[in-house]
C-alpha cells in the first residue's frame, strides 16, 4: 500500500515549482531530495510532468 | 442551450481540443493505471473548465493542474471501491463457508476478520496520502527539513538505514534522527483520525538494516 500511495498518487511529490528549479539547477544543495525523486526512485508523475515541460 | 452559453462551448471545445493530444500523452504516461480511462478523465476536465472559465490564468498550466487532480480523485475512488467490493465479497463468502463444515478449522483469520481487514485498507490508503502530502508541505517550508523529507521517503521505498546514510552520506545516527523526527510528525498527524493505529504501523514496518 505505501508504495501504491507513493508511486501511483504521488503523496511525495515534490511541489511543481521545486521539480521545475530542480531541472534548471540539477546541483542546488537545496534540490537535492527532488533529484533523488526523480532520477532513482523514478517517479512516473514527476518524469511525465517534466517531459511536457520540457 | 442557449445562444451565448453554445458559444461559450464552442469556444472552450476548440481551445481545449488544441491541448487533447499532449494531455492524453502526459495522463497515459504519468498514470499508466488509468490508460484505458484517459479520455474519460479529459471530459471531466473539459466539463470543469466550461463551468469554471479560467479566463485569467494560463490555461495550459490551469488543464495540467486539473488533469492531475482528477486522475488522482479517479484513482482513489478506484481503490476504495475495489476494497469494498473485496470487503462485501469476503462477507458474503462467511455465508457460505458456514455451511461447508467439511474444511478443518484453519489458522488464517474468519472472513469476518478479513472483510474488516480490507475495510480498514481502504481507509488506510486514503489517510495515507493524504498525510505524506501534508508532510512533503510541511517539509518544503523549511530548507532544514528537506533532508528529512529524502530520509523518509527512502525509508518508506524500503532503502535499510545503513544504505540511506551512505546514499545521504552522512552517519547513521543522523539518518535514525530524521526517521524518528519525520515518524513522530506523521505520528502527530494521524493519532486522531487512525484509531486503532493501522495506518502508522503500515507505515513504519521495521525494516532490517
Ligand atoms: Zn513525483
Amino acid at each position: 500500500m505505501v508504495r501504491w500511495v507513493i508511486q501511483e498518487l504521488g503523496a511525495m511529490c515534490p511541489s511543481r515549482q521545486r521539480l521545475l528549479a530542480w531541472r534548471e539547477n540539477p546541483h542546488d544543495a537545496h534540490l537535492r531530495d527532488v533529484g533523488y525523486h526523480v532520477q532513482e526512485a523514478r517517479c512516473p508523475i514527476c518524469q511525465a510532468e517534466l517531459e511536457r515541460e520540457g | 442551450m442557449s445562444p451565448p452559453e453554445d458559444q461559450a462551448q464552442q469556444k472552450w471545445q476548440r481551445r481545449f481540443e488544441s491541448y487533447h493530444a499532449e494531455l492524453l500523452r502526459f495522463l497515459r504516461r504519468a498514470f499508466p493505471r488509468l490508460r484505458d480511462e484517459a479520455k474519460d478523465v479529459l471530459q471531466d476536465v473539459f466539463a470543469e473548465a466550461l463551468q469554471r472559465n479560467p479566463e485569467g490564468e494560463n490555461l495550459r498550466s490551469w488543464l495540467y493542474t486539473a488533469v492531475r487532480h482528477r486522475a488522482l480523485d479517479r484513482l482513489r475512488r478506484w481503490e476504495r471501491r475495489a476494497f469494498e467490493q473485496l470487503a462485501l465479497s469476503q462477507g458474503s463468502s462467511s455465508g457460505s463457508s458456514r455451511s461447508s463444515d467439511t474444511a478443518p478449522a484453519a489458522k488464517a483469520p474468519g472472513p469476518s476478520t478479513q472483510a474488516l481487514e480490507a475495510e480498514r485498507r481502504g481507509r488506510q490508503g486514503i489517510l495515507l496520502s493524504q498525510v505524506l502530502e501534508e508532510f512533503v508541505r510541511w517539509c518544503e517550508k523549511r530548507p532544514g527539513r528537506l533532508r528529512i523529507k529524502e530520509a523518509y521517503e527512502r525509508a518508506l521505498r524500503g532503502e535499510p538505514p545503513a544504505r540511506i546514510a551512505q546514499a545521504m552520506q552522512v552517519p547513521r545516527e543522523q539518518i535514525y534522527e530524521w526517521l524518528r523526527q519525520a515518524r513522530s510528525w506523521v505520528y502527530q498527524r494521524i493519532r486522531h483520525e487512525d484509531v486503532e493505529g493501522s495506518v502508522f504501523l503500515t507505515l513504519h514496518r521495521v525494516k532490517p538494516d
